[in-house]
């Protein structure tokens, strides 16, 4: 067989030949499954996540929606629905979070590098380069592994278009027949597209469903079978594409570079107003080595810094203020950071007033690489090596020891400055003190 | 931890240390005790760090960890309730005899 089919000019394998084929692994109610890890006896309990304040819902477990509590819906307006149905509250507990998201990143990784971490709790694949025969079952497999070496339910779609997989994963969520995997690579992709609103179709926001409802369009079936260039005036570019890709083809590529962040800032609403400037240098503090210890991690160095502060927006008289500071040499080491931010501080800061919140930012990064001491020692190379050694040991510390072991004493001189994060649960993987206990 | 020679110091004997080419690597207990640093959770029990791999098949004279109904526990795996979860397989157990620093 092989010599009659061969063919004169040789068909060239790989990216050029083979449409893309996109698998979209995305966690179910990645926040509260995290929380239940350790917690069977949540197992069936409605359970919600709150924002890093306390303030309102961020994740909600197939209980908590079933009693109509929607995302985003503020703690204290609920409190009585919580109350009624035993609604087990968790504040965001990032450091799990985080560690469950990199195990699961670290898993499809060994599948293949063509990844693409979309979220903390989402990831693309690219799987045309994979010798998959049966995309159904590929998934099933993907699935129970993520289950059974994470703890971690899934749901996965599998399409030729981005937009699809992940029409496909929401569909494989809420489909209790299709336990969790759903592909769209031999399509019969109808009902599914018409079981979709068009609310929920990735790139749709809430900003143009209301607009193609007013055109008759309520599902992604009436959406793909509009005309590119009516989809283009109604909806621009993005519009077209996203017809495009409910029609199976890639519009979006996967986005495999890591951008490194250009800017980091750290707001917090204090729980109420204050005036002193000790816990107001103890925040500017505590965001500054959180936000450094970002930095670091991502070998960079800010250029730049800048603090603000405002009154409470909801009482009469509302201010804010705001400076940014050019560093006088690029760094990423809180201590430096903490001096000029606090200085910048006493220089703003009045005594009349009441202060309700508070942010740093650090901005214009450069990757540490490229940190050149200038020829007339204005940037003193020694000082520069010194500084990293030591954050790299209190990095490592607090890495073995737990976050805020070893930290800058300006940030304790506050004592009342917290955010409130009444409900948190333990750091269970990422810190000794807080491994689950078990009899 | 393991030591490095204090800088300015230098030996001149005899042999040459097998170590200096950098083909040997000090004894590290991760690579001993996990497997499968993606799949190893870690679990307190009566003071002891349990190390726990969830990819394991347990054998039945395996100490495992299951939840059952609201609470996970320990045992081996014959002791383990019918209607229990397998939840891991315990591959060491850590005994710490001094904490910290002191």
């Amino acid at each position: 067989m092989g010599r009659r089919y061969r063919t004169r000019y040789p068909i060239p394998l790989g990216s050029v030949m083979s449409k893309p084929i996109f698998a979209l692994i995305d966690c179910n109610n990645f926040f509260v499954s995290c929380e239940r890890l350790f917690r069977p006896d949540l197992a069936t309990k409605p359970v919600v996540v709150l924002s890093s304040n306390d303030g309102c819902v961020v994740a909600r477990s197939n209980e908590a929606k079933a009693l109509d509590i929607p995302m985003g819906a503020p703690a204290f307006q609920w409190r009585a629905v919580f109350d009624k149905h035993h609604v087990q509250q968790f504040s965001a507990n990032f450091e799990l979070y985080g560690d469950v998201s990199r195990r699961i990143t670290a898993l499809l990784a060994s599948i293949t590098p063509r990844l693409e971490v979309y979220s903390i709790d989402e990831a693309f694949l690219d799987l045309s380069q994979l010798p998959i025969t049966n995309y159904e079952i590929w998934g099933r497999e993907v699935r129970n592994r993520i289950l059974q070496w994470t703890g971690m339910p899934v749901s996965i779609g599998i399409a030729t278009s981005k937009t699809l997989a992940k029409l496909a994963s929401e569909r494989a969520k809420k489909d209790q027949t299709l336990d969790g995997v759903l592909s769209l690579i031999n399509p019969r992709s109808g009902t599914h597209l018409q079981q979709t609103p068009i609310g929920d179709i990735w790139g749709i926001g809430w900003r143009l469903a209301p607009k193609l409802k007013a055109e008759g369009i309520y599902t992604a079936a009436e959406l793909a079978a509009l005309r590119p260039q009516h989809a283009q005036q109604l909806m621009g570019i993005r519009g077209r594409q996203v017809v495009a890709e409910l029609g199976g083809t890639s519009c979006f590529q996967l986005e495999l570079a890591h951008k490194p962040r250009q800017s980091i800032a750290r707001t917090r609403t204090f729980g109420h107003d204050t005036n002193s400037i000790s816990e107001l240098e103890s925040a500017i503090a505590t965001f500054v080595v959180r936000g450094s210890f970002r930095l670091r991690q991502d070998n960079q160095l800010a250029q730049t810094a800048g603090l603000f502060l405002t009154t409470n927006r909801k009482k009469p008289n509302y201010q804010s203020w705001s400076q940014e500071i050019l560093l006088p040499q690029p760094t990423a080491d809180p201590g430096t950071l903490i001096k000029l931010l606090t200085t910048k501080l006493g220089q703003i800061h009045r005594a009349s007033t009441p202060y309700h919140r508070a942010g740093a930012w650090l901005g214009n990064f450069i990757p540490t690489t490229s940190f050149q001491p200038d020829l007339f020692g204005a940037r003193d190379p020694h000082v520069h090596e010194r500084s990293v050694q030591r954050l790299s040991a209190i990095d490592a510390v607090n890495e073995q020891f737990g976050k805020g072991t070893i930290t800058y004493a300006t940030t304790k001189l506050g004592q009342t400055w917290q955010p409130i994060r009444q409900n948190a649960s333990p750091a269970y993987t990422t810190s000794w003190a807080d491994l689950p206990i078990i009899s | 931890m393991y030591y490095q020679q204090p800088d300015g110091v230098s030996i001149h004997d005899g042999f040459p240390n097998p170590a200096a080419d950098g083909s040997l690597q000090p004894l590290d207990l991760n690579q001993l005790l996990i497997k499968n640093p993606i799949a190893t959770y870690f679990v307190r029990a009566a003071g002891d760090i349990l190390i726990v791999d969830r990819t394991l098949k347990p054998k039945p004279i395996d100490r495992v960890v299951w939840s059952h109904q609201d609470h996970i526990s320990t045992s081996s795996l014959k002791q383990m309730p019918a209607e229990a979860e397998l939840w891991g397989v315990v591959t060491a157990r850590v005994t710490q005899y001094r904490w910290g620093q002191s």
